[in-house]
């Protein structure tokens, strides 16, 4: 198995180092077969989850309705877009334009009530480093919103060099987003970086194996 | 217009949660969870088995039966005495998914950010933009330094100067998704609950 991996790592890595042709047409084709392998893992995911719902039933850990609800709408999406198709405009289409997208629009809207009240709790100015955060996300915030820009026309003035507004929360905000955001983002993605590279070589070259167990 | 009115229900029901845990909401999540799973599933289906796996051996490409195999070893973790061997579609995944990792890792988060924060500038703002910039992703790397001990002023400054700028990045990602979401609410008031009245 270990020479499996390392096998497979080297030539993955030679590749992208190495301009190849074998390789480039070996990297395309590792692609798909990866996705088809993932498929049969889908499968056994699949068939983990609907194996929870009937010990639900069986065991009688939850009410009925409940597992009962997973797999029957699971079967009838299966079964009618096997039977039917998944093109525009047939059954599966419409169950994912009018269930699919507003149902997870409406799971993660809720999170807006709950931001909501971890912020009262979270954004109380307790020390200079919570007063920079406040001050960072309510800027963001009503840079964003219509009185960002209603505050930034009454306080315009005009000047030599044109209009230029004093409290102008939109420039500001696309200032903290575009500036010292991007640069802490970039700092991130360094050590994110070097830690997937060095994870990726530890698993390559067998010191990493908690796979294996 | 049935349909709509049966989202509209749906969507009070996931809202009911926000007064408490409630069957009405279960039964919508479990709801939202098989048919999200049937979806998934159906264009996976489509899109990878039938496009990646049937296709190929429908025109005489053989070499996906390789992957055919592997996949099917997967089953194998469904029986005890054999699940070891899914261990080797894994140990492939694994090592031509690390292998592929790095190249473009490297590339993209290391060599084209330092390159892009090298680029010729114009103008003062953009200078100060730029060293603002410069400053607050050397001083965020510096305070994540541990190898070195931070003892002298200008450490514990510069330090000090990094948890600032990511208190300002992190206060600006939350103002952000704080607005996405409520976007994202007012988008479902509108197209969806206001339809009705």
């Amino acid at each position: 198995m270990l020479i499996i991996v390392l096998i497979g790592g080297i030539l993955m890595i030679a590749q992208y180092f190495l301009n190849i042709p074998f390789l480039n047409s070996l990297y395309k084709k590792i692609l798909d077969w990866s996705i088809v392998i993932s498929i049969f893992a889908l499968v056994i995911a699949i068939r983990s989850l609907l194996a929870r719902q009937f010990k639900a039933i069986r065991e009688r850990t939850e009410h009925i309705v409940l597992p009962l609800t997973t797999i029957v709408s699971f079967s009838a999406v299966v079964i009618i877009g096997l039977i039917w198709g998944v093109g525009e405009g047939g059954f599966v289409d419409t169950v994912y334009k009018k269930f699919l997208v507003p149902m997870q629009a409406a799971i993660f809207s809720l999170l807006a009530f709950y931001i909501a009240s971890a912020s009262y709790r979270a954004f109380r100015a307790k020390n200079f480093s919570s007063i920079v955060l406040l001050a960072a996300a309510s800027i963001v915030i009503i840079g964003r919103i219509p009185l960002g820009d209603a505050l930034a026309d009454m306080t315009t003035v005009t000047l030599k060099s044109g209009p230029f507004a004093l409290i102008d929360f939109p420039r500001w905000a696309e200032w903290i987003l575009n500036v010292p955001n991007v640069g802490i983002k970039r700092a991130f993605a360094f050590g994110i970086t070097i830690g997937i590279v060095f994870t990726s070589l530890k698993v390559i070259f067998g010191i990493e194996r908690g796979y294996l167990k | 217009m049935i349909l709509d009115l049966i989202t509209l229900a749906l969507i009070i029901c996931i809202f009911s949660f926000l007064f408490k845990d409630n069957p009405f909401f279960k039964f919508t999540e479990r709801l939202l969870v098989g048919v999200s799973a049937g979806y998934g599933f159906l264009i996976i289906i489509r899109d990878g088995f039938l496009a990646k796996f049937v296709d190929p051996l429908r025109t005489g490409d053989l070499s996906v039966i390789i992957p055919g195999l592997l996949g099917l070893m997967f089953v194998f973790t469904l029986f005890r005495r054999t699940a070891f061997l899914a261990k080797y579609p894994l140990a492939f995944l694994l090592g031509t998914g690390a292998g592929m990792e790095i190249g473009p890792r490297i590339e993209t988060s290391i060599i084209k950010q330092i390159s892009a924060m090298g680029s010729h500038v114009s103008g003062p703002v953009e200078i100060i933009n730029r060293t603002v910039l410069f400053i607050s992703a050397l001083s965020s790397l510096y305070y994540f330094l541990f190898a070195v001990r931070k003892n002298t002023k200008f450490d514990r400054f510069f330090a000090g100067t990094g948890i600032v700028f990511m208190m300002i990045a992190f206060g600006a990602t939350f103002g952000y998704t704080v607005m996405s979401r409520i976007s994202l609410l007012i988008d479902i008031i509108d197209s969806v609950v206001l339809r009705f009245f």
